[in-house]
């Protein structure tokens, strides 16, 4: 029995008061009711604590390394943004000469190749015979290899490097020394898009004319390679679109794709921007192509012109502009209506205005490759020689590796391995297997060479074919320097330790050459435990003091120069343009006009095939992107596919209709024998049709770098495969002006498009006028008619915006629509991809999207861009409707989105005239819901400073709310105001063009009031 | 008082008090027929199809809907506003009717009336389904909470949730206390404990006392006055989801009137097609007569010809606005992609109603029934006309595109009205299904008014007044 | 019913019972009651019944849930935390009218349902009804009587008037 009926203990206490019982329990439970509310469906993110935290790092704060994108041609300078040790963003590097703070949409994604999880992670034997693969380590790999190499060199065999663009001096130069370390090594560089072209057509006009480096007596980047026609890609000039008033491009897309977008992007725009103030100057341009391009967008004069008249365009202005030879007499223009549909009046025109801005024009070209292309770069070098445009616009002694590529040396190797002379093969950061056209043969040749190594970052279309698979590193795993135009050395540095057993390329080389012997060559003294990616860090430090740091001329030690370049990421060493190219060899032109054989008359009859490559797909190697592939054309709006452009007209004529899907069928003439029986025998390629107004009428365009089949789980099986159409020419490979027929199939192929419709409806969206009424009245083109009193009338009083006011204003006449700023927004705030299924329903998570609209003509069509994000309406529809005030202003401003309180009744969504609001239709943030979204370990890549989104609820631009607070918070531990410019947002950021610009509209000298101000 | 009603009674003459009872109350007294359980079958599996689709969405995610930009609302809030409409006709029978002494209204207000309880607890639940996190909804209710947050009173939707439920309570509370009585009445009918008990537990322990009718009557009388202007607000306020926005097509004076007279229109064709059905499956057609029917068609036609007024209002509105979006709106909707919807809407909703000009057809119970289903479906489609040709081609052209409905929103769209025709199935064997005391009001056949006046003898169904 | 005798008097016809109630009053019976299926419109005189007072508690509530509403609705948006939504002002009074109304609606019509209840003493679940059949067609006159003596006379009284059954409470 009980001796109490109650404890004594809780009688002695006062009702309302606990006993320690009492609180232990209450503890207990709500520590269990605490554990069970955390039980919910939020992904679990594991917290790390820093026990021996690494100096530099501070939780929760952003550190920057200044490097150079090596994922693309460019070759830009990027800040990469880290957090706790991973990489997070690319941002253009203000400091870089080439891009100077913008950044391309396919730089900014690199991130996703590093976390890609089709990264191949260890080295891998394989057995061709067999197809049977195996995982190996390093060690056994490298011993393998060297015996390999022994065995070939002590019979005098051949060893083969095939690499893309490779990267600065240092790596030239270890590439120079292990090609010379081998009895018969050669290197040969050959990008799938390239600028041969340009320049061969330089050396045919200008004999090898002198490049800086070779002035200032310095050894060769490259070793001059027995047999090699020339140092890759060193005769390509550098443009200068900064400088020319006027700018013409026959089929040279240089706001997208050609050669370095970014840099020519920013350039261009720079001649065209305007203050307001009805003065300013616009540049001039003008676009003959066969296909709408991004540049053709933008043009001011565009005329469609089918590829193979394109020779006969250009050689048509030389003799308008004056040009005299004898060759230009049949060319010039004379009674004619018109030359390659170019109306008369219109090509006297533009030589007009050439002629006026004579050393201030600027003539380019480009999409014609092969012979067609060497013809058309000879005839523009003419005319860019005749208006005295080099040493002016364009610079010769500073020329342009981005692109490099030269189709002889890649003819000659395919030629020796189809002999069965080549014993080993390396290839390296490139895809020949996908990339080059069976008709180069390069697959036969592939089959004949004993040794195939080959270092990719997946398990490609080359690996199958391989020995050796051997996994490469990131850039932003590695070490390594780049030289994307001479005299700009760029660093390229590690941001993260490699994610796997990776190395590269130049480690690779330093193991297999015997790292320490380099080492001893170089002077350096590294202790012989080191791992070649050490000695690799020792070679590129000691070749940057032996050839740069010199030159460089500083009076401060190497030391501190090395850590200014680690810091702002390149080093400049080029003035101004030293002198022209020379006389013109007149000869050439002679391959120009035998190439427009009979003269300026109408080419070929029939469709021309022409293929592009995209400014989200490139030349393919993106294609396991999951945000490339999401992100629209910039011209055609479509995502996840490549299709057949047709003209409207021409579609209407053959009765196709968009999504119809037809065959393409090459010539017989263009077809080889069936070696590969499985890749090509009379496979016919089937695309869907997609109906682009400003299509040349003769013209089937096809956009290149889909259908892969090894790219991994995002990239495969997206669209088809077109390369084979592409015909194989002693000059190079032709893309453009060949022949095809085309077939129905009678099939239907849905394309994913995110603009849902292309014209304007005639509605005062986008306001334009003409440079001449603008110099009248700048406030011409603007209609506020329907305002009373310069505002909309209201019932409700304003609110008053004290302090800081955010906004935004976006150029128009400055945005090329490159669609940069739709990436560097989904990077910055963690949007998901989507997949095609659910863009086909209309469901893309992009807060930012270029709208594109075409004006109803539709032959060739003006466009306009217009990017569309939150407005952040000062009365927002959005927020009255929102029931539970989940989207709200604060006192800056802003339209907020409050994720954690939105509910998702879409009503925002429905009542926001612009539609930039967004729903999570599904759980995105969860990494194993689709393999196109953030599988592991792509996550590691998100924001940590932007929430991943549940399902179910709305979100929309923030204006990158995360860096103001940044911006804020920095300015606060400063003690000073927020400085104007302080703060950007990841769109304005990576503009190559600056036509967004952020700022506080409360201060009148901020840059974005005075915008505002702007009558415009 | 209409001299027609003196010629054919609204009850049939010679029932009595107690063939009142025993007819209303004999679904309640016998065992179901098979047919019965067959209608509850389907109707039970329809709601599960329905269950089915909202717990798929509530595991993936809305995005399992056809929905997406810009049509960020579709069947769902069609389906709401529809049946949100379909409710309308009870309250309207039972309460402005009954202001205005209407006394033909009595053998169907109840079902009326229940249908209005069974319409809105359907159309609740598409708001309650239609947001992305459904488990959040009871954040659309101002309580207090730790944060200090409360709702937006200015959201036409919160609007919305504060006229639903309040028209759901009332319309609860109404129709409850009219079930009083007859409850009681069942009550003293039963035969078994367990019936006894539960009729008995829910009639309150009402006795008939005089005292009690007293309040009842003004009670009964006061709720039937504020619902009046409720069932008004309501469907108003669900207009305001659309007015009070900015998209062209929406974004219009008109709509509280237009969508009150659609929302009549709906309802009585439904009260139409489900009296045809109770009438012949339990019987009554000595309590429903052809001349109840004959009245209804009345009002359908009357509000048919209102809704196609404002049809052509808002043609003329947006014609006359000379504001580009809003005529562009009007022109997508009659001649764009979804002009079908446009005119199954128009041809529904104008064109069928109009033979009922005809009285032989007004009569005609098979006639009835189609034109009342044929209403039905172009109200259907005037909401999705209404809600998804705005949506779909707004302001920027970029993002205009189309809407298709997927699986999920067929499922949901059935599962509402098996969900709707369980209740009412169950309704009709659980419930009386017509106010037994008020018929019997309306059953004197004579009058003899207090004091020492001469007995007065009263035609049939006749107003009796003191 | 009261637990006072009397005499339950169940008459077929509505007139007869009132008739009867008359006869019952002007012998000087008071508090009388009838329990009938349907509302007798006029009996209300004749049984001496009182107002109801339910419109008073419907004036009241509904003003308290109009002001109250609106109140409420200014305190959360105004006073509380006052929040720029959409450039409107806090005190957005047009915006606050529907859910002013509807409050309105909702505590004066609850409040007519709980006032009826309460007024009619409901719920009541253990009390005894008079009669069974006064819910279906029975009209039955319940006459409260203080003497026992004076049961016979009210006995008489009703059957004079057409009762068809007379029972006595005591």
């Amino acid at each position: 029995m009980k001796e109490f009926f109650s404890d004594p203990r809780e009688e002695a206490l006062k009702p309302g008061e606990f006993s320690r019982r009492d609180f232990l329990k209450l503890m207990g439970i709500s520590t269990v009711l605490a554990g069970a509310a955390a039980c919910t469906r939020r992904p679990v993110e594991r917290i790390i604590p820093y026990l021996n935290k690494p100096e530099e790092v501070t939780p929760g704060e952003a550190l920057w390394y200044a490097s150079t994108s090596m994922d693309c041609h460019c070759q830009c300078g990027v800040l990469v943004k880290t957090r706790e040790g991973r990489p997070i963003k690319l941002e253009g590097n203000p400091d870089h000469p080439v891009n100077r703070g913008g950044l391309c949409a396919r730089a900014q994604t690199s991130v996703w190749n590093l976390y890609d999880p089709d990264r191949l992670r260890t080295p891998v034997l394989r057995d061709r015979a067999k197809g049977s693969t195996a995982e190996a380590g390093w060690d056994p790999v490298d011993q393998q290899i060297r015996e390999a190499f022994a065995q070939i060199n002590a019979k005098r065999g051949r060893v083969r490097l095939l690499t893309g663009a490779t990267g600065g001096p240092a790596t030239q130069q270890l590439i120079g020394e292990f090609v010379a370390a081998q009895t018969d090594g050669r290197h040969i560089v050959y990008e799938p898009v390239n600028t041969d072209e340009i320049a061969q057509a330089h050396v045919e006009c200008f004999g090898r004319f002198s490049e800086q480096s070779e002035r200032e007596g310095e050894a060769p980047a490259a070793l001059p390679l027995e047999g090699a026609t020339r140092a890759p890609g060193i005769t390509t000039p550098r443009y200068r679109f900064d400088r020319a008033d006027v700018v013409v491009t026959l089929g040279a897309d240089f706001l997208g794709t050609w050669i370095s977008p970014v840099e020519f992007a920013r350039d261009w725009a720079a001649g065209r921007k305007l203050n307001g103030d009805g003065k300013g100057r616009m540049s001039r341009l003008i676009v003959l192509e066969p296909i709408l391009t991004l540049t053709g967008t933008n043009a001011d004069e565009r005329y469609p012109v089918k590829p193979t008249d394109l020779v006969a365009v250009a050689l048509a202005l030389a003799a308008e502009c004056g040009g005299t030879p004898e060759m230009l007499k049949p060319f010039a223009l004379n009674e004619r209506d018109a030359v390659g549909g170019v109306p008369a009046a219109a090509l006297k025109r533009i030589a007009q205005a050439l002629a006026s801005a004579r050393g201030r024009s600027l003539i380019v070209a480009g999409l014609l490759t092969g012979e067609q292309g060497i013809a058309l770069q000879v005839a523009v070098n003419y005319l860019n020689s005749l208006l005295g445009n080099y040493g002016q616009t364009i610079d010769v002694s500073h020329g342009s590796r981005q692109a490099p590529g030269v189709f002889a040396d890649l003819q000659t190797l395919i030629d020796e391995m189809n002999a069965g002379t080549v014993d080993a093969l390396i290839v390296s950061g490139v895809n020949p297997v996908y990339n080059l056209p069976i008709a180069t043969r390069f697959i036969d040749g592939m089959k004949k060479v004993p040794l195939v190594i080959q270092m990719t970052d997946r398990v490609d279309e080359t690996s199958a074919m391989a020995d050796i698979v051997l996994p490469v590193s990131h850039f932003l795993e590695s070490w390594g320097d780049a030289e994307p135009q001479t005299g700009v050395y760029s660093i390229v540095q590690p941001t993260i330790a490699p994610l796997y057993l990776t190395r590269t390329l130049a480690a690779n080389l330093i193991a297999w050459m015997n790292g320490a012997a380099v080492a001893a060559a170089k002077g350096l003294v590294v202790p012989p435990e080191k791992s070649p990616e050490e000695y690799w860090y020792e070679y590129l430090r000691a070749t940057w003091r032996e050839r740069i740091y010199p030159t460089f001329g500083a009076s401060v030690s190497f030391e501190a120069f090395w850590e200014s370049c680690l810091r702002t990421g390149a080093v400049e060493m080029r003035g101004e343009a030293q002198g022209g190219a020379g006389a013109f060899n007149t000869e050439a032109l002679a391959r120009a006009t035998r190439v427009s054989a009979g003269g300026p008359a109408d080419g070929p009859v029939g469709p021309q095939l022409v293929g592009y490559p995209t400014v989200a797909q490139y030349d393919g190697r993106y294609a396991n992107n999951s945000w490339l592939q999401e992100l629209p054309d910039p011209v055609t709006k479509i995502t996840w596919d490549n299709y057949v452009c047709l003209a409207p007209r021409t579609a209407k004529r053959l009765g196709l209709e968009e999504e119809d899907v037809i065959a393409l069928v090459p010539p017989q003439s263009a077809r080889v024998p069936a070696e590969d029986p499985e890749r090509y025998s009379e496979k016919l390629v089937e695309l869907p049709v997609h109906i682009q107004p400003g299509t040349h009428e003769d013209v089937v365009a096809v956009p290149i770098g889909y259908g892969r089949t090894a790219a991994g789980r995002v990239g495969n099986g997206v669209g088809a495969f077109v390369h084979d159409l592409a015909q194989v020419r002693p000059e190079g490979i032709a893309w453009a002006g060949l022949p095809v027929s085309i077939a129905k199939t009678g099939k239907r192929h849905r394309l994913a498009t995110t603009q849902g419709h292309q014209q304007l409806m005639g509605r005062p969206i986008i306001q334009e006028t003409t440079f001449e009424e603008y110099r009248k009245n700048p406030h011409a083109g603007a209609d506020d008619s329907h305002w009373h009193d310069g505002a909309p009338p209201s019932m409700w009083a304003k609110h008053k915006y004290e302090g800081r006011r955010w906004g935004m204003a976006i150029d128009l006449n400055s945005c090329t629509g490159c669609s940069a700023c739709v990436v560097a927004c989904q990077v910055e705030n963690n949007i998901p991809a989507v997949g095609k299924k659910q863009i086909l329903k209309g469901r893309e998570m992009h807060w930012l999207r270029i709208d594109r609209y075409y004006s109803p003509e539709e032959e060739n069509p003006n466009v306009v861009h217009q990017p569309m994000l939150c407005q952040h309406c000062e009365k927002a529809p959005c927020e009255t409707v929102c029931p539970v005030l989940a989207t709200v202003h604060d006192n800056e401003g802003l339209n907020l989105q409050v994720y954690n309180r939105c509910v998702g009744t879409r009503y925002c969504s429905n009542n926001c005239p612009y539609k930039v609001r967004r729903f999570n239709w599904f759980d995105y943030g969860n990494k194993n819901r689709a393999h196109y979204v953030w599988q592991e370990p792509l996550h590691l890549m998100l924001n940590p400073d932007v929430t991943v989104r549940e399902k179910g609820i709305m979100e929309k631009c923030t204006f990158c709310i995360q860096r103001i607070r940044k911006g804020k918070e920095d300015a606060k531990a400063k003690g000073i105001e927020v400085a104007d410019g302080a703060i950007k947002t990841a769109c304005q950021q990576s503009c190559p063009t600056d036509a967004i610009v952020f700022g506080d509209m409360n201060d009148p000298e901020s840059r974005v009031a005075k915008l505002k101000k702007d009558p415009r | 008082m209409e001299t027609v009603w003196k010629k054919e009674p609204l009850i049939h003459p010679r029932k009595k008090l107690t063939d009142v009872d025993r007819d209303i109350c004999a679904p309640m007294e016998s065992r179901p027929s098979w047919r019965w359980y067959a209608c509850l079958a389907v109707a039970v599996s329809c709601a599960l199809v329905g269950a089915a689709c909202v717990g798929y969405q509530l595991h993936t995610g809305f995005g399992v809907w056809g929905i997406s930009y810009p049509v960020g609302w579709a069947v769902d809030i069609t389906n709401f506003v529809f049946w949100i409409g379909i409710g309308h006709a009870g309250t309207l029978i039972s309460a402005i009717l009954h202001l205005f002494r209407q006394r033909w209204r009595t053998s169907i207000n109840r079902s009326a009336e229940a249908m209005t309880i069974f319409a809105v607890m359907t159309a609740g639940i598409f708001p309650l389904i239609h947001t992305g996190r459904p488990w959040y909804d009871f954040w659309l209710l101002p309580y207090p909470n730790e944060r200090g947050l409360w709702v937006n009173f200015r959201s036409p939707l919160l609007w919305d949730v504060f006229a639903v439920s309040t028209y759901f309570t009332i319309s609860l509370v109404f129709w409850y206390l009219g079930l009083v009585p007859d409850l009681a009445t069942v009550r003293d009918r039963a035969k078994t404990k367990i019936k006894k008990f539960i009729y008995g537990f829910l009639a309150l322990g009402w006795n008939g006392s005089e005292r009690g009718w007293k309040h009842y009557e003004l009670a009964h009388l006061i709720l039937a006055g504020i619902s009046t202007p409720l069932v008004l607000s309501v469907h108003s306020i669900v207009s305001f989801d659309f007015a009070v926005s900015l998209l062209p097509g929406w974004h219009t004076t008109i709509f509280p009137p237009y969508f009150v007279a659609g929302a009549i229109f709906s309802g009585f064709a439904m009260v139409v097609t489900l009296l045809v059905i109770v009438r012949k499956v339990f019987g009554l057609e000595d309590y429903i007569t052809l001349q109840h029917m004959d009245n209804m068609n009345k009002i359908i036609l009357v509000t048919g010809m209102m809704v196609g007024y404002a049809y052509g209002m808002e043609m003329f509105t947006a014609w006359y606005s000379g504001n580009e979006f809003e005529r562009f709106t009007f022109m997508n909707r009659a001649l764009g992609p979804y002009a079908w919807a446009y005119w199954i809407m128009v041809s529904c909703n104008v064109l069928v109603p109009q033979i009922f000009w005809s009285k032989k057809l007004r009569r005609s119970i098979p006639v009835m029934f189609v034109a009342s289903l044929f209403v039905n479906v172009g109200m259907w489609f005037e909401r999705f006309t209404i809600i998804v040709t705005s949506l779909h081609r707004d302001y920027l052209p970029s993002s205009w595109g189309m809407y298709k409905p997927s699986f999920v929103e067929v499922g949901v769209t059935i599962g509402s009205f098996g969900f709707f025709f369980m209740w009412f199935l169950l309704f009709c064997r659980g419930l009386p299904t017509i106010a037994m005391s008020e018929v019997k009001s309306t059953m004197h056949t004579f009058l003899k008014p207090f004091g020492k006046k001469k007995v007065k003898v009263v035609e049939t169904g006749e107003e009796y007044v003191f | 019913m009261s637990s006072k005798q009397g005499v339950v008097g169940i008459f077929a016809d509505p007139h007869e019972l009132i008739d009867g109630a008359v006869a019952a009053r002007r012998a000087g019976h008071q508090n009388l009651d009838a329990f009938t299926p349907y509302p007798i419109h006029g009996i209300d005189k004749v049984l001496g019944i009182k107002k109801s007072w339910i419109s008073v508690v419907t004036l009241l509530f509904g003003l308290l849930g109009c002001f109250g509403g609106l109140g409420f609705q200014i305190w959360t948006s105004a006073v509380a935390w006052p929040v720029n939504v959409g450039g409107k002002p806090m005190l957005s009074i047009p915006a606050f009218i529907p859910i002013t109304f509807e409050s309105t609606i909702l505590l004066g019509g609850v409040m007519t349902f709980i006032g009826v209840l309460s007024f009619c003493g409901l719920p009541k679940w253990k009390g005894r009804i008079v009669d069974p059949r006064v819910s279906a067609d029975a009209f039955a006159l319940w006459v409260p009587v203080r003497e026992s003596q004076q049961i016979s006379h009210v006995e008489k009284l009703m059957k004079e008037n057409g009762a068809y059954e007379v029972r006595v409470v005591t």
